[in-house]
């Protein structure tokens, strides 16, 4: 196993009497860019201003490159730790130039280093010409590369992003997402980034950490976080979800809408009563007058439509589908597995 | 609560100290009052409920009430009509009513007593007319009354008006959707939107008119300000004006709680979404001109009348030969530096010992921030003439060098006015964001350079504000510079203090009107910068 760069251990905070992050592990390692998916008011910036010095968590540890910055009886300051972050609203320093901004953190170099610095971090963000500019003359993308040209300026150990894209306009934020994992590929820094936005954290990341209630619940490769969720929650964060009663049978699960594919056998025994997992795009529907499911609601989407399909059990499922000029309201359908498609299941217990 | 959870966490001690010595330096004259009053005989509280004494009480709480009172009836509608309604000349009227300002109590009551009282300028008319007996007295409450009022409400327009973004248009709308009417929305709904604004100006009024020593003691009503200066001039027992003053802060305090009481726990919210939508203009139809008459009528009685018999009793002092540098030894150009020389090295001196409170105060709340915070509003509470009078007392005490010192009467000044400062610095501190800060930390800058670097150059207007401010009330001060003065050193206000109590009224005209014109200079940037007449009200 490779050394990670950063080890978080069994970290704690309160707030008042609201438990903020609770026993949370976590690591990261040289060159990954690392996400963490979770709704909001789950802790995960309170985790980030944790790594970075700037909260006090009541209890756990935290290394970095092998060093202790946060124990029992440690503490580095935020200064010292060389954690670059990136706020949310970029923080940019209204009353210093873009080039006075990314030279604050290494004013006490020499100036060749600086010159140096400056030059290496604008070619990479490509600031060029903005250098003379004020934050305010500078449109959210620009805001964005300037604040990471200031934080890399510093070379940091590691680089935290909180919510990089959500003051973005949405008509932006493809391009700025790409533009952004490329600098961040390029200087290869480990990133870690906090984000409420399931394809934002798939579409960069290395590996996704699910984070509910102020713990990680799942650290994976996106694909795994998708495909093998451990539990309803993780489920439902990596997309969108519905949940029917099952009985196991073999490799296979009864429902109200037929018998299903495992993608896990012999993980419960026959005949145990489960939860069975159906994603929008599982299943697909056939209008047919002997079918036991009724479509009860239909909502266009432009790409797509999603039915509400009412099961004999009287269990509601959501379908996505493209045709939608055919299906309506009261029709009745058949549902059955997209081929290949196979179905995760989970305890009843779990929440 | 231990001691840990009670230290505002984080807190660098650069910051923390000078905050504590600036805390204890706003509650020294209490303090000190307070030893006074415990080390003196007991039978000075017996002297406190005397009948004499009760009726200063009495005095002072029916002159505060009346004048708040007074000031609602004025500046209300005047608020009202001026940001709301279609009354013609709306930005001319919100400027005059506004002017008021720049009158000190003192001059207000030259002017009064100038005007209508024995010797001034209708005196020699109404006198063959009414006879002596006929001209109505400005001596006593009526005068005080009349005069405070006519200075103090523009205290209630401003908080109204800074406040005015809390009136709840979508409330207004549904109300009228609802099938209100204009009036029945005005009483149902916007006037309970601005009711914390007019619980806190009036408490402004009220501590005013409680703490006002220059207009009470020239119309001569003697309330607890007049009582305590006499106390102590008279000088056998200088323990009662000691006594005297606590009391007059527990008035202070009690009127604060009033205040307090008054507006409760309630809180009105409204919806975020329509905060910037601009007021919309009601049409009062044929009702705007009456409107206008009666701003018109403030306006006159408030600004025009002053003015003109200002400038009346210039020209006769010029004519006549009445010269002002005759009382003193000084000139009007010695007085006007002295005055700039105090109010800005008390504006200098409160900027100094407000940033590190404001900077704990936002950044760092906690128990001990808030003591220190508490500490430093002593001023708000504690009356200038209150203020003075400990600090006369411990500089006698101490002795020299600070007995009579210009140092001690900057500190009273900058004891008074702390507050004042301190919310303006504190306001600039909350429009910057903490993530500047916590930037600078994770880009390698200690916690106290981070502080600096990212928060002073963002609070340049900030402080400039809070010194203007500091300066122009600093001007206006009375009680201070009587009581605290260096020997040899006047100023304007004394020098207009002096002219009228021995109602020599065409020499106190220039240095009335010098305070006037200098106090207009940073009253009139405040005024640019804060946008007071253009961002509501204008067509």
């Amino acid at each position: 196993m490779l050394n990670s760069i950063l080890q978080c251990a069994d970290l704690d905070i309160s707030f008042g009497n609201h438990q903020v992050l609770n026993n949370l592990q976590m690591d990261l390692y040289p060159g990954e860019i690392l996400s963490i998916l979770g709704p909001s008011g789950c802790g995960k910036t309170t985790l980030l201003r944790i790594i970075a010095g700037l909260e006090t968590p009541s209890r756990g540890t935290i290394y970095l490159k092998n060093q202790k910055i946060f124990g029992r009886s440690t503490n580095l300051e935020a200064s010292k730790r060389n954690i670059g972050m990136i706020f949310q609203d970029y923080a940019l320093f209204p009353h210093l130039s873009v080039e006075k901004n990314i030279l604050f953190g290494i004013s006490h170099l020499n100036h060749k280093i600086q010159v140096e610095n400056l030059e290496r971090v604008q070619k990479l963000t490509r600031l060029g010409g903005l250098l003379k500019r004020y934050p305010h003359e500078l449109s959210g993308g620009q805001q964005q590369r300037v604040a990471i040209a200031r934080t890399l300026a510093t070379s940091p150990n590691i680089l935290l992003m909180d919510e990089p894209f959500s003051n973005l306009d949405a008509s932006l934020r493809l391009a700025v997402r790409m533009e952004i994992e490329g600098i961040l590929r390029e200087s290869n820094t480990a990133t870690i980034f906090v984000t409420h936005d399931r394809e934002e954290a798939f579409s960069i990341a290395d590996r996704v950490a699910v984070m509910t209630s102020g713990s990680i619940k799942q650290i994976g490769r996106p694909d795994q976080i998708y495909f093998w969720p451990n539990s309803k929650e993780t489920a439902l964060m990596s997309g969108s979800c519905n949940f029917v009663d099952g009985i196991i049978s073999g490799d296979h699960v009864k429902t109200s809408i037929g018998i299903l594919p495992l993608r896990i056998t012999k993980e419960y025994s026959d005949n145990e009563k489960v939860q069975v997992a159906i994603r929008h795009t599982d299943l697909s529907m056939e209008p047919t007058p002997s079918g036991e499911n009724t479509v009860i609601k239909k909502d266009f989407r432009g790409d797509e439509t999603i039915f509400w399909v009412e099961t004999a059990e009287k269990e509601l499922i959501q379908c996505k589908h493209k045709i939608h000029t055919t299906l309506f309201p009261g029709l009745k359908v058949n549902l059955s597995p997209v081929q290949y498609t196979k179905f995760n299941v989970f305890s009843v217990e779990d929440k | 609560m231990t001691l840990t959870k009670a230290l505002p966490s984080k807190t660098s001690l650069w910051i923390l100290i000078p905050s504590l010595l600036a805390a204890a330096l706003c509650i020294t004259p209490l303090v000190y009052l307070i030893i006074r009053v415990s080390g003196a005989d007991s039978d000075i509280w017996e002297w406190l409920i005397r009948t004499r004494t009760l009726m200063v009480f009495a005095r002072s709480i029916l002159l505060a009430i009346s004048v708040t009172l007074l000031s609602l009836i004025i500046a209300v509608p005047i608020t009202w009509f001026t940001t709301r309604t279609n009354m013609p000349y709306r930005k001319l009227w919100s400027v005059l009513t506004f002017l008021p300002l720049v009158i000190p109590s003192y001059v207000g009551a030259y002017i009064v007593l100038s005007f209508v009282g024995k010797g001034g300028l209708l005196y020699d008319i109404l006198n063959p007319l009414l006879g002596v007996d006929g001209i109505p007295t400005m001596y006593g409450f009526y005068g005080s009354l009349l005069t405070l009022s006519f200075l103090s409400y523009p205290y209630i327009i401003l908080t109204i008006r800074s406040n005015i973004s809390s009136v709840d248009v979508s409330g207004e709308e549904t109300a009228m959707l609802m099938g209100l009417n204009k009036f029945q929305t005005f009483i149902k709904v916007t006037i309970p939107s601005i009711k914390s604004a007019i619980y806190s100006g009036s408490l402004l009024v009220a501590l005013y008119t409680l703490s006002d020593f220059g207009a009470v003691s020239l119309l001569r009503y003697k309330t607890f300000t007049w009582s305590i200066f006499n106390q102590y001039e008279a000088g056998f027992d200088r323990n009662t004006a000691a006594l005297l003053s606590l009391a007059l802060f527990v008035l202070a305090t009690l009127f604060m709680a009033f205040e307090t009481f008054l507006r409760g726990n309630k809180k009105y919210y409204k919806n975020s979404s329509a905060a910037s939508r601009r007021l919309p203009i009601i049409d009062i139809g044929v009702w705007k001109w009456p409107a206008a008459g009666f701003c018109a009528l403030v306006s006159l009685i408030s600004v025009v009348i002053p003015l003109l018999v200002l400038l009346y009793w210039l020209v006769r002092g010029l004519y006549f030969g009445e010269d002002a540098t005759t009382l003193t030894a000084e000139s009007n150009h010695i007085l006007a530096f002295n005055s700039i020389t105090l109010s800005t090295l008390t504006a200098v001196l409160v900027v100094v010992l407000a940033l590190p409170v404001a900077y704990l105060s936002v950044r760092r709340p906690g128990a001990l921030t808030n003591i220190i915070e508490k500490m430093c509003f002593t001023g708000y509470a504690l009356p200038s003439i209150a203020v003075s009078l400990s600090l006369v007392f411990f500089g006698a005490k101490i002795g020299p060098p600070l007995y009579q010192s210009l140092l001690l009467l900057v500190i009273a000044c900058a004891v008074l006015y702390m507050p004042t400062g301190l919310g303006a610095i504190r306001s600039s501190i909350t429009q910057i964001s903490p993530r500047y800060e916590e930037s600078s930390m994770t880009l390698g800058k200690s916690k106290i350079k981070s502080a600096i670097l990212t928060n002073l150059p963002l609070m340049k207007s900030g402080m400039i504000m809070a010194a203007a401010t500091v300066f122009l009330i600093t001007m206006k001060e009375l009680p201070a510079v009587l009581l605290l003065a260096p020997l040899d050193f006047h100023t304007l206000t004394t020098a207009i203090w002096s002219f009228t109590s021995e109602a020599f009224f065409a020499r106190a005209a220039i240095p009335s009107i010098l305070l006037i014109f200098l106090s207009s200079i940073p009253l009139t940037m405040i005024v640019l910068k804060n946008n007071i007449f253009n961002s509501f009200g204008s067509e």
